[in-house]
């Protein structure tokens, strides 16, 4: 019997782990020389979010997943990542993902290509967030604005988020969007990456319309922390996409190849059928593909489960 | 019949051919039309097609509200957009002229509290619904809802028969005059006190006696306050504005 050729995309780049130094100082209390240390770790992150290889998908959506519960939490709703991941995925196209949902859309959103263009902004954001009705524009305007010119990248976004906070005082979630969408124009990323509203709570937010001298440190402290903790999961990531690579090829089911692809760019797969394999073929692919170490069972359940790196 | 040809020449949007005050008063005149004519709240999506590019939306809905003043109808933001809706304190007036309030039913207790449940806790199932209120929540209470457009299907759940759950519509918000669902009363005091936990408050974490006590107490209250009164208008006509000041005002403690 003849082989089919399969095509499985290279395994991705192992990245250095986070200086120890880095590590230890972000432990720590020190404020001083906070600015020094997000600028090492955001530095650290140009590898990552320049990559081109598929996992960077994966690891934008697993952050935009963090943010939005973070978000929910910030905004007192109870959703954990499991719920937000839940309402995204089990919706049917057309229907309404509910409040949690549309966060974490808006968010998936921003790790893609297409947020970072601004000249979309007035038409795309308002669908995003609910009731960014008056002021929008003026917002859009803030945020256009300090990109030009050179000096701090984030106290430059600080500035974007307290003058937006100030335009728009009920829209934190868009002042956050919009902090990483301008950063990452600033720092020239292909592609925003969904950082600071994972470390902010309700009182750094706060701050930056009550305390001015401190939301700069604020916002230094939560891109290193966040920036850190996103060069941890894009190495988690790298090291796991490896590992599913180096099963794969013991996989004969005709959509493994088509499988392994969405695995490595999607945050959560539903097993089902596949355009040339059935639904009790793709579930088999599943079980054995967790059977094999390649893959984890997101959810827990017995049923409607969820299959991811 | 002949039908008049319609033309096929697009909008030109930019209009670069008139002065700019002229070329100002013609995006206003456009964009209080597309409102004017539309029976729905018109997003500024719609609106940035019959603009040109560099038209802030923004301070042409201001200045259409500055002419406005005065008049028995105003401009108001709802439901993420913006619609033409006659002045609150006109409703008894229109009421009368047209005795469309008697013809309209008016939500009952259990469907606005119903409704008032999904608000909050949205996506939720009915049967997490009837769990939270210790009696079945029937089909039929969710079906006049989604009949009036105020709730439609969400994510389903991941439970056995994966029920669809419901979450509110941009038609509930436009109804009872929301903006957004952080505009519900007390939505800030909720959030703060932690309240707002669907899974917490299935799991029973949350007193229900006292939920019951304070949710009914202030949710009911307004909830079928808002219901009822804001029922009896048309209910497809956004003639009367719902009373978004009476939720706030009694929303604010």
């Amino acid at each position: 019997m003849r082989k089919r050729p399969r095509t499985l995309p290279d395994p991705p780049l192992l990245r250095p782990p986070l200086p120890r130094w880095i590590r230890a100082s972000l432990a720590g209390e020190a404020t001083g020389g906070i600015a020094f240390l997000s600028g090492a770790a955001l530095a650290l992150l140009d590898g990552p979010a320049r990559d081109e290889h598929l996992i960077g998908s994966l690891w934008r959506q697993r952050l935009a997943l963090r943010s939005g519960a973070a978000l929910a939490r910030l905004q007192g709703r109870g959703e954990d990542e499991a719920t937000l991941r839940d309402h995204f995925y089990w919706t049917r196209p057309g229907h309404d993902p509910g409040p949690a949902g549309r966060l974490l859309t808006a968010w998936r959103f921003l790790g893609e290509a297409a947020a970072l263009r601004s000249e979309t902004w007035p038409v795309r954001l308002p669908t995003l967030f609910d009731g960014v009705g008056d002021g929008l524009e003026e917002a859009i305007a803030i945020a256009r604005a300090p990109r030009t010119g050179s000096g701090d990248p984030v106290a430059a976004v600080a500035q974007l988020v307290k003058a937006t906070l100030t335009t728009l005082p009920r829209q934190p979630i868009l002042a956050l969007w919009l902090a990483d969408a301008v950063l990452a124009q600033r720092l020239g990323w292909p592609a925003a990456v969904p950082l600071l509203a994972t470390q902010l709570s309700r009182s750094d937010l706060r701050a930056a319309t009550h305390d001015a001298e401190a939301w700069a440190g604020i916002c230094h402290r939560a891109y290193a922390r966040a920036a850190a903790a996103a060069l941890d999961l894009h190495s988690e990531l790298a090291r796991n996409a490896r590992r599913l690579l180096a099963v794969a090829p013991q996989l004969r089911s005709k959509d493994a190849d088509r499988m392994i692809a969405r695995l490595l760019s999607e945050d959560a797969l539903a097993a089902g059928a596949g355009p040339s394999a059935s639904d009790r073929s793709g579930r088999r692919l599943c079980d054995r593909l967790v059977a094999l170490g390649g893959v984890r069972e997101l959810t827990g359940r017995g049923s409607f489960r969820l299959y991811g790196l | 019949m002949s039908r008049r040809p319609r033309s096929t020449a697009p909008l030109d949007t930019e209009l670069a051919d008139l002065p700019a005050d002229l070329r100002w008063r013609e995006w206003m005149g456009r964009v209080e039309a597309v409102i004017f004519a539309s029976p729905e709240p018109v997003t500024r999506e719609m609106l940035a097609r019959v603009v040109g590019q560099g038209c802030s939306i923004d301070l042409i809905i201001d200045d259409i509200r500055d002419e406005l003043r005065g008049r028995p109808y105003e401009l108001v933001t709802v439901a993420g957009g913006w619609q033409m809706r006659s002045r609150k304190s006109f409703a008894a007036t229109i009421r009368v002229a047209t005795g469309l309030g008697e013809q309209v039913k008016p939500l009952s207790p259990s469907e606005s509290l119903t409704l008032m449940a999904i608000g909050y806790f949205q996506p939720i199932t009915r049967s997490e619904l009837s769990q939270i209120f210790g009696k079945e929540v029937s089909r039929d209470t969710i079906g006049q809802l989604r009949r009036l457009g105020f709730v439609a299907a969400g994510p389903r759940s991941p439970q056995p028969g994966a029920p669809y759950t419901y979450v509110t519509t941009k038609t509930f918000l436009s109804h009872f005059g929301f903006d957004t669902l952080r505009d519900l009363p007390d939505m800030e005091a909720l959030e703060d006190a932690g309240l707002l936990s669907k899974d917490r408050l299935l799991a029973g974490e949350i007193p229900v006696a006292g939920l019951g006590h304070s949710n009914a107490d202030d949710g009911d209250g307004h909830g079928s306050d808002d219901a009822s009164d804001n029922q009896k208008p048309a209910q497809g006509r956004p003639d009367d504005r719902a009373a978004p000041g009476d939720a706030d005002g009694s929303g604010a403690m």
